[in-house]
């Protein structure tokens, strides 16, 4: 066993002032309004956050701005997704969607940080019933994590000798 | 069951947009502010030469 430094060329040089920053993306649906003014049949998937590739998705979640029909309860998360804790109720989970407030995080799944290949949505799946009624915004905390050099620098001394 | 895409501003949804930070609205308010003062500028610029314009032929 050894341990080779191969972290590249400049040492130790502190935080960068120019770094890239997490940014926070919303999207305000009025759920009345969907599918011709009819409003969400029971587990419609409304796909509400864009996500580029290459992308980490920090934190997601819901705020219930207007109350949705009676026994709706909300899932965020990734649908069509079944690898690792992406999963349709990824941040969210089954949230009683019919009182005006910010849901809690999904406990069971963690709310996990997650990383995104190919560009993919954050959706709302909504169950429990049908909602004719309400308006909600998703929110997420979204992060470039796209390489900026992606080929191997470092030196056959680096990748050779033991430190 | 069926799926919406919604992540565009549709009459249902404001789209997918990105919450600027407070710096940022600062810099963009302080951005129409400087074209605005620009525009002004450039009105004034345009009355002078007409002005100008008229007194040499006078």
């Amino acid at each position: 066993m050894a341990t080779y430094n191969v972290t590249g060329v400049g040492g130790t040089t502190g935080h960068p002032s120019n770094g890239r920053t997490p940014y926070l993306v919303e999207n305000t649906i009025d759920v009345s309004a969907v599918n011709g003014d009819s409003g969400s049949a029971q587990n419609d998937v409304l796909k509400c956050i864009d996500v580029p590739a290459e992308t980490l998705i920090m934190a997601a979640g819901v705020e219930v701005l207007t109350a949705c029909s009676s026994s709706v309860v909300i899932d965020i998360g990734v649908t069509g997704s079944t690898a690792g804790f992406s999963d349709p109720d990824a941040y969210v989970d089954a949230y009683d969607a019919t009182g005006a407030a910010y849901a809690p995080r999904d406990l069971n799944d963690a709310a996990p940080m997650l990383t995104i290949k190919t560009a993919d949505t954050i959706d709302a799946l909504m169950a429990g019933a049908a909602s004719s009624v309400g308006k909600i915004r998703v929110w997420a905390v979204l992060c470039d994590i796209s390489g900026i050099d992606e080929s191997d620098n470092n030196t056959g001394t680096q990748h050779d000798t033991a430190v | 069951m069926a799926t919406y895409d919604l992540t565009k501003k549709t009459n249902a949804s404001t789209g997918t947009q990105k919450v600027p930070s407070k710096e940022e609205i600062r810099l963009q308010n302080l951005e129409n502010k400087v074209t605005s003062q620009s525009d002004k500028l450039d009105h004034i610029v345009k009355l002078l030469d007409e002005l100008s314009a008229k007194k040499s032929t006078s």
